[in-house]
């Protein structure tokens, strides 16, 4: 993964696969509806090369935590849906923790550094 | 006269030509490309312009390719863990098989020790070859001498039998029970040239797969 605008590219690899199966808990998506809402939701900051992240997915449907299916968007136009699997909420919650763990560190020390 | 479809279809070619050949992610990433330029056209640019920006989205078709080729380098890594199991399973197997025929047969103390050595090692020598000898194996870049080298150790290790069964047991005196014992010390490198040469092999794809030449 690339990231264009401000999070350094090996921080965005890192919270690429988090990000996908925490959007896809909320129900099936498709890659590009992904991009936009990571982008949406970042305000901008993080910025996935967009062809990238078909690998990405890829693996991790081979990793048994996603599950693909071949749909139609309202437009008529054929779209690869993505959904969660058991061994993805698994893997969220894995994830999870450790994000929460780090995130939880950097609270305390900058709240005891910036105090 | 800008011409959208056929721009999507020369992008397609190039995608195509730089080794994303599987059908899946290019018709994934076509889909993805039509999408951004459909956006990119409602928020007011012109068909170019929405093209030429959608597809510096999606990026060079080079650093995708090597992005794919590395869920192939999982997909490896997994076909040789498994390649692991089943290797150990048949070792593990074939020890039963020797315990039993050693226990069956009527041998000396001696004898059946020898035997149980031939497997220990077999299953010693297994080890090495897969956990310490690969830090010494060289790294051989070249395709044919991999080749060469597979096939070497495929062959040796029967060629080995058959010399033995065909030179070396007719001219010896051997006991049923020596033959026995005989017989699996010669089994030993039946099975371990051919790992080594598979290891050898193994670790020069490997090397080769991280330093990114497919």
């Amino acid at each position: 993964m690339y990231c264009i605008a401000m999070l350094t590219k090996e921080l965005v690899a890192a919270s690429t696969e988090p990000l996908i199966l925490t959007i896809l808990s909320n129900g099936e998506s498709y890659g590009y509806a992904l991009i936009q809402e990571v982008k949406r939701l970042s305000g901008d900051k993080i910025e996935w090369t967009d062809g990238m992240l078909y690998p990405v997915l890829h693996r991790m449907e081979r990793e048994g935590w996603i599950a693909s299916r071949w749909g139609e968007a309202d437009t008529g136009r054929k779209r690869k849906y993505y959904s969660l699997k058991k061994d993805g909420k698994k893997a969220l919650e894995r994830q999870r923790e450790q994000w929460l763990t780090v995130s939880g560190v950097f609270k305390q020390l900058w709240k005891e550094q910036y105090v | 006269m800008f011409e959208l479809e056929q721009s999507i279809a020369e992008w397609r070619r190039q995608m195509l030509a730089a080794g994303i050949k599987s059908p899946v992610p290019l018709d994934e990433l076509e889909l993805h490309l039509r999408d951004d330029i459909e956006r990119q056209m409602k928020s007011g640019r012109s068909k170019a312009e929405a093209f030429e920006i959608s597809v510096g989205g999606i990026g060079p078709a080079g650093p995708l390719r090597a992005e794919f080729e590395k869920d192939g380098h999982l997909g490896k890594a997994r076909q040789r863990k498994w390649a692991g199991i089943v290797f150990a399973a048949i070792l593990g197997l074939y020890f039963l098989a020797v315990a039993c025929v050693l226990f069956k047969n009527n041998l000396t103390f001696d004898e059946r020790l020898s035997g149980f050595a031939s497997v220990a090692t077999m299953l010693v020598s297994a080890f090495i070859a897969w956990k310490i000898a690969p830090r010494f194996f060289p790294v051989l870049a070249n395709y044919a001498v991999q080749s060469a080298i597979g096939i070497i150790g495929s062959i040796s290790g029967m060629g080995w039998f058959l010399a033995f069964a065909c030179l070396i047991l007719p001219r010896v005196d051997f006991t049923q029970a020596q033959l026995l014992v005989m017989t699996l010390w010669a089994i030993v490198p039946v099975m371990l040239l051919p790992t080594i040469s598979f290891l050898v092999i193994d670790k020069s794809e490997r090397q080769q797969l991280t330093t990114g030449r497919s």
